[in-house]
């Protein structure tokens, strides 16, 4: 598998309707090797013929659930599994979770979201995707270039600022949600644990000693932004 | 418990009270019995006296002067004189079978009680033995006699024994009534915590155990029957809103695929969009009225965790960010001092609902874009979440019927279930939650020193920690 389109799918759906819906998203989408399935033993079939890359999975099925298909699956393969299911309690969610799938969505469900979930769980496991989302070991951010690997910043002039290790954390962790506002508790969460409470004063050294590496002005920073009472964000493009 | 001895407590009381009042109205009537039935009344030696002393000798023969004749019939009903051998020497008005000589032996005999049945009084004057006297059966006559250590002893001894009897006899029956009535208190009690009761129908109560062990039956067929509706209920809408979930992921999804098809037109694809729009709608309301079934009939598990509740709001505030929140809408998350530190058992999903319902709720009423603040605050109990916009406010039908409250609405009045929700989630949590206006009084207290705006819709809720 060179692309996330390349991934061969296979949907396990007894409704004829929503089969037909899911295929046609994920053609939309570039994928083109998909596989459908109406019942337990079909799917059982299936799995063993295409060796899918990923599956989504109905639980309420004529011939069983979807849950029983778990161990037949994961028996000879750790194939990433997504659940969609019309079943939104709290207890179902968590069995199918519990049994090893990736993820569990729940009907209604926007296509993109759908779409979204699919390419992330497929970019985690098999590590391929474009540049923005996997973990690259250098960023450019304006004039400075930022190496994850090595820990530095370097500007256009070649002066190189190391970054310490918290500073490296926190620069990865807005990276991985470039675009979104990450929240103070989250960053503290990732930088010092579960036991976060009273780093917020901390934090802010660490984003100002951050924005005196990365920022041209940081006094007024382009690229790691405040959210006012919320967190920070990491700009998505050059302002 | 408590009750039920209170009430043996005055049972006692009662005996005691009652006892003591009937001895004292005893005392009283005898008292009175004495004084109206006195001897001095019909009888005194005094009187017995004077008359004798009317005697006289004239001829040989005693008479008895006229005064004390009238006297005599005044006072008794007959009378007569005996000489030394107990001969009758004089009489008046005396019955036949009493005309006859008397011995010593009848004259010891009467002088303290009767003379062949009649009551009489004797007294020894110089003229002989003057014996006056009543009809059979007109007086009754008793000489009590007493040892002076014995009367001493009956004066102070009796009421004291009769004084601790009662209290014994009261103790003993009440304890018998209070072991009587303790089941039936126990059972009441059970009752009112909505367990199930059979009493031992015997004792005295067997009628009122008897009735109390039917209503317990019938407690229970009714709680059965509305726990099987109940549950037939929640798990028909719940089954309803399950056979939804496919049809309304094909209609968004193919809703979906028509908005971004480029071979529509413009219109069409505007069509598709608000199909896609109602249909998440739609797919709102069905997760509300689950859920509120859910939490109505106590069938939806808490799942209690340790939960910061300002890392919470704002998670949920970025996600609306992250999620693209229109340029119109600016979310706005405020804290006092400490409250930034306020962690308390809750479901985090419930409360991310409960708010996100609200949020959702400021939006979808306020196409045009609106500002909402979040302020968080600590209480001696908890911590208080002050929500305001500031859009058009609550239309006053629905704040009529929420105040009205939930089942008291008809079907043409406003269907608020979101605000319903928001309100069960916090009250499963114990909190309370309260739907505030600009011009409400209490708002400005409670926004403190925040600038409120002069409409849209506010409201309060406190979590107790």
């Amino acid at each position: 598998m060179n692309t996330i389109e390349d991934a061969k799918i296979l949907i396990v759906d007894d409704n004829p309707g929503l089969r037909r819906l899911v295929t046609g998203i994920l053609k939309r989408d570039g994928f083109c090797n998909l596989t459908a399935a109406d019942c337990c033993a079909a799917a059982k079939s299936s799995f063993l013929q295409c060796h899918p890359d990923f599956i989504i999975l109905d639980i309420m099925l004529p011939d069983g659930d979807g849950f029983s298909l778990m161990p037949f699956f994961r028996k000879s393969s750790f194939v990433p599994v997504l659940f969609l299911s019309a079943k939104d309690e709290d207890e179902d969610r968590l069995r199918g979770l519990g049994l090893g799938a990736d993820d569990y969505l729940t009907k209604p469900f926007l296509p993109q979201e759908l779409l979204l979930r699919i390419r992330s769980i497929l970019r985690r496991t098999y590590q391929i995707g474009n540049a923005e989302t996997s973990s690259p070991s250098l960023l450019t951010l304006g004039t400075r270039t930022i190496d994850f690997a090595g820990a530095v910043v370097t500007e256009q002039n070649g002066t190189a600022s190391p970054l310490t290790a918290k500073e490296l954390l926190l620069l990865q962790k807005l990276y991985e949600n470039r675009g979104n506002i990450v929240t103070f508790d989250a960053i503290c969460e990732t930088l010092w644990g579960d036991a976060y409470y009273g780093y917020e004063n901390s934090l802010m050294v660490h984003i100002r000693r951050l924005r005196e590496k990365v920022e041209e002005i940081p006094s007024k920073p382009k690229w790691i932004l405040t959210a006012r009472g919320l967190g920070y964000k990491l700009a998505k493009e050059r302002l | 418990m408590k009750s039920i001895l209170r009430i043996v407590r005055r049972y006692v009381g009662s005996a005691v009270f009652i006892s003591i009042a009937i001895i004292l109205i005893n005392l009283v009537v005898w008292c009175y019995c004495m004084l109206r039935f006195s001897p001095a009344n019909f009888h005194s030696y005094r009187k017995l006296t004077t008359i004798s002393d009317q005697f006289y000798v004239e001829n040989g023969t005693i008479q008895l002067s006229q005064e004390g004749l009238v006297l005599l019939e005044e006072q008794y009903q007959f009378g007569m004189l005996l000489d030394e051998n107990g001969d009758i020497i004089w009489s008046c008005h005396l019955p036949t079978e009493l005309k006859h000589t008397y011995t010593l032996a009848d004259i010891s005999s009467a002088s303290k009680w009767y003379l062949d049945d009649y009551p009489v009084w004797m007294w020894n004057c110089d003229k002989g033995i003057f014996v006056t006297g009543y009809d059979k059966n007109s007086v009754w006559k008793y000489t009590l006699e007493f040892p002076q250590s014995g009367i001493k002893a009956f004066t102070f001894a009796l009421p004291l024994c009769n004084l601790l009897l009662i209290a014994l006899f009261s103790l003993f029956f009440g304890r018998r009534f209070y072991c009587a009535l303790k089941p039936v208190a126990l059972g009441i009690e059970a009752l009112s915590l909505e367990k199930r009761i059979s009493l031992p129908e015997n004792g005295i109560l067997i009628d009122l155990k008897q009735r109390l062990n039917q209503t317990s039956r019938i407690l229970e067929q009714q709680k059965n029957l509305l726990t099987r509706r109940d549950t037939a209920r929640t798990e028909w809408i719940s089954g309803v809103s399950h056979d939804i979930r496919t049809p309304l992921s094909m209609i968004m999804g193919y809703a979906d695929s028509l908005e971004t098809d480029s071979s529509l037109t413009q219109e069409q694809a505007e069509a598709a969009a608000i199909i896609k729009q109602q249909s998440l709608r739609i797919k709102e309301l069905i997760e509300d009225l689950n859920l509120t079934s859910k939490l109505e009939y106590q069938m939806q598990p808490l799942r209690l965790e340790k939960c910061a509740i300002a890392a919470l709001l704002r998670e949920l505030i970025a996600d609306y960010y992250n999620q693209h929140l229109s340029e119109l809408y600016e979310i706005n998350l405020q804290m006092k001092p400490d409250a930034g530190h306020i962690s308390l058992m809750a479901d985090r999903t419930l409360l991310l609902r409960a708010f996100r319902n609200l949020i959702n709720n400021s939006i979808r009423h306020n196409p045009n874009g609106c500002r909402i603040t979040i302020l968080l605050s600590t209480r001696p109990a908890g911590c208080q979440i002050l929500y305001f916009d500031n859009g058009a406010g609550i239309p006053e039908p629905v704040l009529e019927a929420y105040y009205k409250g939930e089942g008291t609405t008809d079907s043409s009045s406003p269907h608020i279930m979101g605000l319903y929700l928001i309100e069960k989630i916090i009250r499963v949590h114990h909190g309370t939650f309260d739907l505030l206006v600009p011009d409400d009084r209490n708002f400005d207290v409670l926004a403190d020193d925040l600038t409120l705006p002069q409409k849209g819709m506010g409201a309060a809720i406190v979590l107790p920690v």
